[in-house]
């Protein structure tokens, strides 16, 4: 079963993501800020980061930062998962992170499925 | 330096300036004066200048006020003021959603086409890294959807990491030396 880490201080999208993508086959692991996540992906690692931007302590941006730099996370997958709307400066600084897409949170379900499919290759 | 803001002002719809501590409030000074010659209306919200401090610094440089619109969101905090026809006084650097309408009502009114907001980083004194984000970008989304173009000036050395996560936000960013 592919393994999805949703990082969101908001647990009510940490269980609306875990029954959407439950229901496609996806074991869903939620982490509540950017501390929590580092923690848990040292722990077990995923196929895939859903990342909120707006967090307490440490932002999304800073959360990937500090991914990148830990050897054994390095290449995770990361995609961002954010009401938040990037500019021209956000999207550049996406390629340099290597993240994989930006889904915003008024999504379409099927797309929103469909992507993580893609994301994820299956 | 100015020559740099106004290229990348005129290229981009919001910019990030990071200045140099030292520098940074005669920059905002000398980018008044160039906003003030290439915009029609210009909104500054103030979170930790007086209004009266500002408008002096602004006429000895000789910059023409009558092309400023300022929200001012220190004085309240010090003195009873009622606001003018150029300034609207906010009760506080803490009241956001105080702030946010004033700013809604300055686009509305003031046929404004450029803002600059100083200093975001100033927020961090009352809120959360994360309220000062999201309030950063209701503020840019704002000021997006009104047609108006948007200035975030930050301090090189003291903004911290708040700069960083703005930084998402804008077309460009200008470090100043």
């Amino acid at each position: 079963m592919p393994r999805i880490m949703i990082v969101d201080d908001d647990p009510e999208i940490i269980d609306l993501t875990r029954e959407i993508l439950g229901d496609e086959g996806y074991t869903v692991i939620g982490a509540e800020s950017g501390e929590e996540c580092l923690k848990k992906l040292k722990e077990e690692p995923v196929d895939l980061v859903l990342m909120d931007f707006f967090m307490p302590g440490m932002d999304g941006r800073t959360v990937i930062e500090k991914i990148r730099e830990t050897p054994d996370l390095k290449d995770a997958k990361i995609a961002f998962f954010t009401s938040a709307t990037f500019r021209k400066r956000g999207m550049e600084i996406m390629k340099e992170l290597n993240i994989v897409d930006y889904i915003t949170k008024s999504f379409d379900m099927d797309d929103f499925i469909s992507r993580i499919k893609k994301i994820i290759g299956k | 330096m100015i020559q740099e803001i106004k290229e990348k002002a005129d290229a981009n719809d919001i910019i990030g300036l990071v200045i140099p501590d030292i520098e940074y409030d005669e920059t905002l000074v000398e980018a008044a004066g160039f906003l003030s010659e290439n915009y029609n209306k210009i909104l500054y919200i103030s979170i930790n200048k007086p209004y009266g401090k500002l408008t002096g610094k602004f006429k000895k440089n000789k910059i023409n006020l009558n092309k400023f619109y300022f929200i001012d969101c220190i004085t309240r905090t010090e003195k009873d003021v009622s606001s003018t026809e150029n300034c609207f006084f906010a009760s506080s650097p803490r009241a956001l959603d105080e702030i946010q309408t004033s700013v809604l009502d300055a686009l509305r009114k003031q046929e404004i086409d450029m803002a600059l907001i100083d200093s975001p980083s100033s927020l961090l004194t009352y809120y959360e890294h994360a309220d000062v984000l999201q309030f950063m970008h209701r503020l840019m989304t704002e000021l997006i959807v009104s047609g108006c173009k948007g200035i975030f000036p930050f301090q090189k050395e003291s903004a911290g990491s708040l700069k960083r996560g703005v930084e998402m936000f804008v077309d460009e960013v200008v470090f100043l030396e």
